[in-house]
């Protein structure tokens, strides 16, 4: 039945390398001070103007750079509300977010109506380091827009904690009034930290279009976009941390793909929701057992008790499969249903965001 | 009028003038906040700015470091006229300013916070040649900083300290210190007063901005008075006294003596037995912040809490507000056991509170002033009638509260954020106190305010206390503990060290209470 084969590893790469681009681009732009939205619609963007690029030149290259100004289009837009007009970044980013999805899907029938399919990126073999078994096939047989990835991921790691623009980036974000009486250019700083978000947004927009599969439909990044901006969250705001929650879900897109194909729901993933829950219901029967009563009289009350049985019951799955699968649409969706917990996760962690997050710089507060 | 030229002073004569500022006037709209001020500052000189809240400090300060520029007037830097129009540029012009809020990145480390700042090349690593510059401004001066010690973790008179060195880093020979005691201990205001003179010793500028007669006599060699946007006199602090000062401050003497009648003690108002609280609400066996507290308060009294910060005052406050929960022990409010805490029924039961922290805990910045001044009445008639709020009746109770309280604004309608220290915090009593409330807390009521404001708050809580009502002050400040208070509770390590009746108290006797033991 074998899941996790190469195959599966490959497919994870090529899930994450695009959500980790712009979630990269969302870290940098977040640790300044502007919650960018709108990145969705800034991948979406960037998608459809590398498209439109590619059917004028058919050159890969032309249409990803296509879609990086497109992207920038999206960030100058987001900049100039955010950062000039002050306008509340939450509101300004579902707007972004909705008017790309809008503009793409006009653009796309209005300017295009006839579909277009170009070649997609190509694999290219490292020599040499593509013979090593398995991490070879996986990792040095991918096309170059991963390795531009993790270049770029790289080397942000190097801005963000070696430079003083990293040191700057994060005064920005946390105190701007620090920076400004350093010398720090708020404004520019954080139109700096927006463009680059923008055009990372952008690029994964195009490799998600042209890149990956040579089209363009509408909606077609379908919330990658917000998956990038829950990835930052839960990576609490540092590189590191984002890098493991954009593989987490990928590995997850990975498996839902793999299982939208399987007939019964296989015992390892009885097994792992067996295994989450645990550390829940342990948690929940610690916290009541601290208000009064033995472990016992812990375990009898309705809410552990009852996760108590769910824990059981899955247990038992696992071991002696039930003959059932879910629809494929509840399997797309297991991503995001992850995102939604790791967010519920990460509000505990709140403290950890950038202060001035969402706050626009007016400096002549006392 | 005292004279402005350097000749005046003897010490002076041979200082070249460091900053000159001539006729510089700003207006806001209508409102004048300096009128053709001239302020001269020597070399290796140290200059007190002094003036009331309001007085335009901030403003005159705020041209200097570039963040306002000038209507008229001009600003001469080392002889030379410039023109700032951004801050940068007062910076390299070797203008510093040590604000009152530290201009730090507290999630960044002390070298890190070094390092930031404009580069043009933008990728390279700032933290080498920042730390070679700490080391320097180290040799020169001493202070010493920790590199890779987080902000956030360093006390204030380090992060004070971080920020003096970040400004020499940067180069700042004209160094301004805007009120730099008002969160430093006795023994740390003793060494920055040391650094100032050293600074000034090795021919830097330094302006000290700050209320406390105490502090400008001890480190400043000249002053200039403003009051009401303009100068109202400068000259040497060894020609002057300080009745002069104060009198130049506010334009006429301030009583300093408070008169007052004997204390008719009236209803139990507050009673406090057997108090312990933790320090960490986590930590069942850690230490305990409060510690069988006692305490006993009438109607018609004033009991002072003394106790140098951290003793377990803030603790106090909070248990009472219901925001922690002690590990053991009862309170009575106005009589009547209080159980269930909360901050409503702390003001259902007859509290109410001046908050230590006006701008966080004590009014909403961003709300007008008669939503800010009505906070309390709001629920009860007759600003509700039939469950819906009459604003026309709240903005008319605003309107008399203001007049009463001498709350200066342009209107009820003005964003309470948008007042004067002074005015806030007389906006902030009138709330608390117009709801004739059995007990007022009011944790160090006078913070940041000038003389004048200041002799306001006293009145008020002296009025209170001659209605019958009793007051809970709680303050850092020993004077005011002494001059205001009918006993006066010494808290030390969370325990009551001694109680003592106003007559015998002594800052000696309290100093030494304050002092006598330690953590158990």
């Amino acid at each position: 039945m074998g899941i996790f084969d190469v195959a599966f590893l490959v497919s994870v790469l090529t899930i994450a390398a695009p959500v980790l681009l712009a979630a990269t681009g969302e870290l940098v732009s977040q640790r300044a001070g502007v919650m960018n939205v709108g990145l969705e619609g800034i991948m979406l963007a960037g998608a459809f103007s590398a498209y439109a690029a590619m059917t004028v030149t058919e050159s890969l290259l032309i249409g990803f750079l296509g879609g990086i100004t497109g992207g920038l289009v999206g960030a100058v837009l987001m900049g100039a509300l955010v950062i000039e007009a002050k306008v509340d970044q939450i509101v300004a980013g579902i707007a972004i977010g909705v008017l790309g999805y809008g503009v793409t899907a006009f653009l796309d029938q209005r300017l295009l109506p006839e579909p277009h399919t170009f070649e997609p990126l190509e694999r290219l073999a490292i020599p040499g380091l593509s013979a090593i078994p398995v991490l070879g096939d996986v990792v040095f047989r991918q096309d170059l827009f991963l390795y531009a990835t993790l270049l770029i991921v790289a080397g942000t790691a190097f801005a963000l904690y070696r430079t003083t623009w990293g040191i700057n980036l994060a005064a920005v974000g946390e105190t701007p009034v620090a920076a400004d009486a350093a010398g720090v250019s708020v404004r520019g700083v954080r139109w700096a930290a927006v463009l680059v978000s923008g055009a990372m947004a952008g690029a994964a927009g195009a490799y998600v279009s042209v890149g990956d599969v040579g089209v363009f439909r509408e909606d077609m990044t379908g919330g990658r976009g917000y998956l990038a901006i829950a990835a930052v969250l839960f990576g609490m705001w540092r590189l590191r941390g984002v890098v493991l929650a954009v593989t987490i879900f990928a590995c997850t897109d990975a498996v839902q793909l793999r299982l939208q194909s399987i007939d019964a729901i296989p015992r390892e993933v009885w097994l792992v929701a067996a295994l989450l829950l645990v550390p829940v219901v342990v948690r929940a029967l610690a916290s009541v057992r601290s208000v009064r009563g033995g472990p016992l009289h812990a375990a009898l009350r309705p809410g552990p008790a009852g996760g108590v049985l769910i824990v059981l019951l899955l247990a038992v799955f696992a071991v002696r499969p039930p003959d059932m699968s879910l629809p494929a649409s509840l399997w797309l969706a297991m991503p995001y249903v992850l995102a939604l917990v790791a967010l519920a996760a990460a509000g505990a962690s709140r403290h950890q965001a950038p202060s001035a997050l969402t706050i626009p710089y007016v400096r002549s507060e006392a | 009028m005292s004279t402005t030229t350097s000749g005046a002073d003897p010490r002076a004569g041979t200082r070249s003038s460091a900053l000159r500022l001539s006729g510089v006037t700003k207006r806001f709209g209508g409102f004048t906040a300096n009128d053709a001020v001239d302020l001269e500052v020597g070399w290796g000189e140290v200059h007190a700015l002094l003036g009331e809240n309001g007085a335009g400090k901030t403003t005159l300060m705020r041209i200097v470091t570039g963040l306002y520029q000038p209507d008229e007037g001009t600003i001469a830097v080392d002889g030379e006229e410039v023109a700032f129009r951004r801050p940068e540029q007062a910076l390299r012009a070797g203008i510093g300013m040590v604000h009152q809020h530290f201009t730090l990145v507290p999630t960044l480390t002390e070298l890190e916070n070094l390092a930031m700042g404009p580069s043009l090349l933008p990728l390279r690593d700032g933290r080498r040649t920042a730390l070679e510059r700490a080391t320097s401004v180290e040799s020169e001066t001493g202070l010493r900083i920790t590199p890779d010690r987080r902000v956030a973790d360093a006390s204030i008179s380090e992060r004070q300290r971080l920020e003096i060195v970040k400004l020499l880093c940067r180069g700042a020979r004209i160094l301004i210190f805007d009120e730099p005691s008002a969160a430093l201990t006795p023994d740390e205001w003793e060494d920055l007063a040391r650094l100032m003179r050293r600074l000034a010793d090795d021919g830097h500028a330094v302006v000290l901005i700050s209320h406390k007669m105490s502090e400008v006599f001890a480190v400043a060699d000249r002053f200039t008075v403003l009051r009401g946007g303009a100068v109202a006199g400068s000259g040497a602090i060894a020609e002057t006294t300080r009745e002069d000062l104060v009198e130049q401050m506010v334009g006429e003497s301030v009583e300093i003596r408070r008169e007052r009648g004997p204390v008719q003690a009236g209803r139990p108002a507050l009673a406090v037995r057997g108090l312990s609280v933790l320090r960490d609400a986590d930590q069942p066996r850690g230490p305990r912040a409060l510690d069988d507290v006692g305490l006993d308060l009438r109607g018609g009294e004033i009991l002072g809490i003394a106790g140098v910060a951290g003793s377990g005052q803030a603790e106090l406050v909070e248990t009472l507000l219901g925001l922690r929960i002690p590990v053991a022990g009862e309170i009575e409010v106005a009589g009547r056991p209080y159980v269930d805490r909360s901050p409503s029924s702390f003001y259902a039961a007859g509290g109410s509170l001046v908050a230590e922290d006006r701008h966080h805990v004590g009014m909403f910045g961003s709300m007008t002033l008669w939503e800010n001044i009505n906070v309390r009445a709001l629920r009860r008639p007759p600003l509700v009638r039939r469950n819906v709020i009459d604003p026309a009746a709240a903005r008319h109770r605003a309107r008399d509260l203001m007049a009463e309280f001498e709350v200066r604004a342009t209107s009820e309608n003005q964003a309470m954020g948008r007042l004067s220290g002074g005015n806030q915090q007389k906006a902030v009593l009138a709330r608390e106190l117009s709801t004739q409330p059995a007990l007022v807390v009011a944790v160090q009521p006078v913070r940041g305010l000038d003389v004048r404001a200041t002799e306001f708050v006293y009145r008020r809580l002296l009025d209170q206390r001659a209605r019958g009502g009793a007051v809970l002050l709680i303050s850092m400040d020993l004077d005011e503990v002494l001059s205001l208070s009918d006993r006066i509770v010494v808290l030390a390590h969370g325990r009551v060290q001694g109680v003592l009746d106003a007559a015998d108290a002594t800052r000696a006797r309290i100093g030494a209470l304050m002092t006598s033991r330690e953590a158990s």
